[in-house]
């Protein structure tokens, strides 16, 4: 039933998905397919590019849900992770299709999509946004550069004019700082 | 290919968790990863930082859906596939449709693991993950609560009855994001919900939540033109409209 499936833990959900449960892959559909989307987007800058990386990491997660382990991190983080790399590896193969941005955000629809959900993402991305801001300029640029922008730490530190050793260091020490900020905060290993 | 050393590799883990290594540095921390588990335990760290960094609180387009359930197998799977993990080449072949993209495999070393697992000891996988499912999920809007309303930017509301007593506050952060906390309502019989509202000057009310038979913390959106919150009592799947006189209102100053 759709109330005991909106219930189950993610992990749970894959269980479910191992054992060819559409509804179970709709539901982890519903709560992450809107983040990873955000995420595939940002990189590439072209909605129908983002569009085919959600489509490809839920397939991914249907044939092998084994690859997801729970031990080793959350299942947004596991999606998102996914997303973000191959978001990656098409933004930097094919640098014309990313500037293919289509204007289609009106698009965006709310059908089935996880409210309270999205209320904790919007809350969530609040809490982190001020956990940015309190990084040191430097690593935070190097952060977004790299992560948003998809760019290797090699060409943020051409486009900061800043040497090689010196970013890669930053990106580090600054995820680093970022997760003891959120862990001040309280936030940090609470993923659902 | 040489092999670096510890620190080298480490400093490498950072950027190669936000996928900004370039392809002569992958293959060396790949396997340098494969054997030391302190920088896996880094890794992982910096992958759900930069998860957290990707929370944007937005919907996939509208149609996406179908069109990944239209590349799902359409036979229903047989009765041994309940008891056992299929493999993962046998799963493949049954999405109808798959691109070939270049995936990277690293991380993912324990994937063998996780299968048997799952396969061996589903009861076991069930409980221990239900520590990190719906009801952290909870606890943490109840804690993104807490933080919303000590923030001073954020607008606090007392939602009244009838009588004058406060029965829930509501926490309304600048972003839009707001909270239902502190309720102190009856539990409703089974069939019923408590449903929360936004009214422009006491009309159009908008639906914010299905908040159940004994809400305790939710969240909520809701647009900077609302100025007053109600909450009714509903059939259990919630109303489009309210369908009664509102039990608590509380008006946004």
């Amino acid at each position: 039933m759709a109330a005991d499936i909106r219930d189950q833990s993610d992990a749970t959900l894959v269980l479910g998905i191992a054992r060819y449960k559409q509804d179970a892959l709709a539901e982890v559909y519903r709560r992450h397919a809107g983040a990873v989307y955000a995420l595939a987007r940002r990189v590439t800058n072209a909605s129908s590019v983002a569009e085919e990386v959600v489509q490809e990491v839920l397939l991914k997660l249907w044939s092998n849900p084994d690859r997801f382990d729970p031990d080793r991190g959350s299942l947004r983080s596991f999606l998102l992770t996914q997303a973000h790399s191959r978001a990656v590896d098409i933004a930097r193969s094919d640098s014309s299709r990313r500037r293919r941005e289509e204007s289609d955000a009106s698009r965006t629809a709310k059908a089935g999509y996880d409210l309270e959900r999205e209320v904790w993402d919007m809350a969530m991305a609040e809490q982190v946004q001020g956990a940015m801001s309190a990084l040191p300029i430097d690593e935070r640029k190097a952060i977004e550069l790299a992560y948003f922008g998809g760019h290797s730490y090699r060409e943020v530190a051409t486009m900061l004019d800043q040497p090689e050793g010196t970013v890669k260091s930053r990106i580090r020490s600054g995820l680093r700082r970022l997760r003891v900020e959120l862990q001040a905060a309280g936030i940090v290993g609470a993923e659902a | 290919m040489a092999r670096r050393n510890h620190s080298e590799m480490e400093e490498l883990v950072g950027a190669y968790a936000l996928d900004a290594l370039e392809s002569d540095e992958i293959e060396a921390l790949e396997l340098h990863l494969s054997e030391c588990p302190r920088c896996r335990a880094e890794l992982r760290d910096h992958r759900e930082t930069a998860a957290l960094l990707a929370h944007a609180g937005t919907a996939a387009p509208d149609g996406l859906w179908n069109k990944i359930a239209s590349e799902l197998e359409e036979t229903p799977p047989d009765m041994a596939t309940v008891f056992g993990m299929p493999s993962g080449a046998e799963r493949a072949s049954r999405v109808a449709k798959m691109r070939g993209p270049r995936w990277r495999t690293v991380g993912m070393a324990a994937a063998g693991i996780a299968a048997a697992i799952i396969a061996v000891n589903s009861a076991l996988i069930v409980r221990q993950n239900n520590k990190i499912g719906e009801v952290e999920r909870n606890q943490t809007i109840s804690h993104l609560a807490d933080l919303a309303a000590a923030n001073p930017t954020s607008r606090i509301v007392s939602l009244r009855g009838t009588d004058g007593s406060i029965g829930a506050d509501a926490v309304l952060r600048p972003n839009g994001t707001g909270y239902l906390l502190h309720t102190r309502l009856p539990k409703l019989a089974a069939g019923q919900t408590y449903q929360l509202w936004a009214l422009v000057d006491g009309r159009n009310p908008v639906s914010l939540s299905v908040l159940g038979t004994k809400p305790t913390v939710a969240g909520f959106t809701a647009k900077s033109s609302m100025n007053q919150l109600a909450i009714t009592v509903e059939r259990a799947d919630g109303a489009a409209q309210p369908t009664t006189s509102p039990i608590l209102t509380g008006t946004v100053v």
